[in-house]
């Protein structure tokens, strides 16, 4: 988990949280044109931006 | 089940469940009323109730006056954007009633001893981006108000601020709590600047944010030095929303709520947005709609795609659903 100060993050923290920003500030983007359909779908077909879907528990 | 509808007390407080006291046992009571107070009043009792909160925070560092850790007892509609103080910390501002309704102007209500509820409304001719409310330091709570932004959406009700600085210069909203309160309209409402941590919003209805750039929830990426982090978004309800929550944050807790599709004649958008965030709970949520959407995406619904987020079980019309609906 990330600390609470961004000034507490190791080097490879900050990296991976300025990549996160990164997204978020680029979804907004699409988000203000009025185009969150096409984000959703580029999304959708990046394999690095999505993890694998994890089986749901089996019902009991 | 953290619904929150009945309060408990101790030594005379009222605690909220999940939440604790609602002001310190060592509180000041201030009172505030804008329809029958009066600024030069000693805002010390419901009868000597001040009329604006500008009047109320100028007691602020005065002898005796209003400190950290007071109450704030507002009713009647207030039409102000005000900052905190700086150095004020640990105010709770509570309105009468858990019922927040209109106190909309009434002749016979007025003869009756004024106005029970609260509305903290935008003033007639607002600043634009500018909030209702700004705190600026540790430990705020908001009860049983509501709040109103404007017409033309360019007000939003409760922004929460952190900045860079240090010592005496700080400003810092972490361990905010808003509970019981109604959002009604506005750009948005509730807004992190700058990355506060820990903050708990709980029983609250967020409804008619209704436009493309409105957000019931949200923060401003890139701002300022916090991660957003340890929020708790618990059982509250989203009506009318373009976007109920757009928030890039840190392990932000997801719990108890309802997400209305459609509602009010608005059709939601974002109901789940967690872009840029990371170990995420998403759990127990009510999603008001089918999983799937037409053989499309259901793009209402955004997790971070954190290794380490966690969605499910969350309940749609069809079926309780892991992860992300309809992917």
């Amino acid at each position: 988990m990330f600390p609470e100060k961004i000034a507490d993050m190791t080097p490879e923290q900050k990296a991976e949280w300025d990549k996160l920003q990164e997204q978020a500030r680029i979804r907004r983007e699409y988000r203000a044109a009025g185009k969150l359909d096409e984000w959703e779908k580029k999304r959708h077909e990046s394999p690095p931006l999505k993890k694998p879907k994890d089986p749901a528990p089996a019902e009991v | 089940m953290p619904r929150f509808e009945s309060l408990v007390y101790s030594a005379g407080v009222p605690v909220v469940p999940g939440a604790g006291q609602l002001w310190q046992p060592w509180a000041k009571h201030w009172w505030v009323d804008a329809n029958q107070g009066a600024d030069g009043n000693s805002g010390k009792s419901p009868t000597k109730a001040r009329a604006t909160l500008d009047a109320i925070f100028d007691l602020a560092g005065t002898s005796g006056g209003l400190s950290s850790g007071d109450v704030i007892h507002m009713r009647g509609r207030f039409r102000e954007q005000i900052t905190t103080p700086a150095g004020l910390f640990d105010i709770t501002m509570i309105g009468p009633s858990d019922i927040t309704r209109h106190p909309d102007s009434h002749a016979a209500l007025e003869t009756y001893g004024g106005q029970k509820s609260v509305r903290w409304d935008a003033p007639a001719s607002p600043t634009a981006s500018t909030p209702l409310v700004k705190v600026q330091q540790q430990g705020w709570k908001f009860v049983n108000i509501l709040f109103t932004g404007d017409e033309d959406d360019s007000v939003g009700c409760i922004q929460l601020y952190r900045d860079a600085a240090s010592g005496d210069s700080e400003r810092d909203a972490s361990h905010a709590q808003i509970i019981g309160c109604r959002f009604q309209g506005g750009l948005y409402g509730i807004q992190d600047s700058g990355g506060c941590a820990r903050v708990k919003i709980y029983n609250n209805e967020f409804l008619t944010f209704s436009v493309s750039d409105n957000d019931a929830i949200t923060n401003v990426t890139g701002a300022g030095v916090g991660t957003v982090w340890g929020w708790e978004i618990i059982g509250n309800k989203f009506f009318a929303n373009y976007s109920d929550i757009d928030l890039a944050s840190t392990g932000t807790i997801i719990k108890f709520n309802d997400f209305y599709r459609v509602s009010l004649g608005v059709t939601n958008t974002i109901a789940i947005d967690m872009t840029g965030s990371t170990e995420e709970v998403v759990s127990k949520n009510w999603m008001h709609s089918d999983s799937a959407l037409s053989s499309s995406i259901n793009a209402r619904f955004t997790d971070s795609a954190s290794t380490t987020a966690y969605w499910g079980p969350n309940y749609y019309s069809d079926k309780e659903e892991y992860l992300e609906p309809a992917e």
